[in-house]
């Protein structure tokens, strides 16, 4: 989670389908909001959808490495990165 | 494989000695060069790699998780997350199911199409956005923060201008070790006039180009095998 936002705007989710969005999250992950989701759903003039698509391609099996394995690899480079997630 | 051997793995240097399967060693390998020192990911590494049993597929498709990984990793840093062993726990646990479940919709694994030394499309598009597109941010400064930064990960840019000086403290500092980046760096760049939306649009560019100049290293270098 987002323990001590550094931006006022990640303190509050505004807007009746935003409030909706996290609600939804929330429910799926057993009453938190995942860090990860948190700031990437926070909205800007900037279009960022080229980068959202590119997690779909990260998230299509494939043969080269099954999902288990994806996962490892991701764990390992935010490991690496001194990252909690 | 075992919660033991994940746990070795992801210790400080325990993948070095994690009895693992030579192609899934020699990705690791590679893994921490690419994240750690992108600039030592040569032609003689890669060779180095392959050699060791990693597929030049197998290593493209682990460079997109880097980019993924990179980007998102400096992003919650810098904006202040933690994560305590409950929510890891209830994290990883919806995760496991989600994941496989994403697996089930989306069907049969499909063969890796290889990238043939071009960026995916849809990354080509939101750097472009970077550059040129709308923003809260200055595109000349979100260009610049993009171009500085993905020199640092390992890749070809033209020389940036400078940028201001509370804008390169903080994006440096995300590019490097995104922990670094404390309230000071944000009430800075506030003082210096930049809004709140363009405060994240630095932070994202500056994570997003961190990961986009790895994966365009590797896949430069790997286009030929």
């Amino acid at each position: 989670m987002l323990t001590q936002p550094r931006l006022d705007m990640l303190r509050t989710t505004t807007g009746l389908v935003n409030r909706a969005k996290r609600a939804a999250v929330e429910k799926m992950f057993g009453g938190l909001y995942p860090a990860a989701v948190h700031v990437m759903s926070q909205k800007t003039q900037l279009d960022r959808s080229g980068y959202d698509k590119i997690h779909i391609t990260y998230n299509r099996p494939s043969t080269e490495w099954s999902r288990p394995q994806m996962e490892l690899l991701g764990a390992f480079v935010s490991s690496l990165n001194g990252c909690v997630f | 494989m075992g919660a033991e051997l994940v746990d070795l793995i992801l210790s400080p240097d325990g993948w070095r000695t994690a009895p693992v399967e030579p192609r899934l060693a020699a990705t690791l390998m590679y893994l921490d060069r690419l994240t750690r020192e992108p600039e030592s990911v040569t032609e003689a590494f890669i060779d180095e790699v392959i050699a060791a049993g990693a597929t030049p597929s197998g290593l493209e498709s682990a460079s997109l998780v880097c980019l993924v990984f990179s980007v998102i990793n400096r992003l919650v840093d810098a904006f202040g997350a933690d994560l305590s062993p409950v929510e890891a726990q209830t994290l990883g646990a919806v995760l496991d199911k989600g994941g496989s479940a994403v697996a089930r919709l989306r069907g049969r694994p499909k063969p890796w199409v290889r990238y043939g030394g071009t960026i995916p499309a849809p990354l080509t598009t939101c750097l472009q956005e970077v550059r040129q597109g709308k923003g809260d941010a200055p595109p000349p400064i979100r260009a610049a923060i993009e171009a500085r930064v993905a020199r640092q990960a390992g890749t070809i840019r033209p020389e940036p201008p400078a940028l201001p000086e509370e804008v390169t403290d903080l994006v440096d500092t995300i590019a490097a070790d995104a922990h670094g980046v404390t309230d000071a760096h944000i009430d800075r760049l506030k003082a210096a006039g930049w809004s709140e939306p363009a405060v994240y649009e630095f932070v994202f560019v500056a994570s997003f180009a961190a990961g986009l100049g790895r994966l365009e290293r590797a896949i430069r270098l790997l286009a030929a095998r």
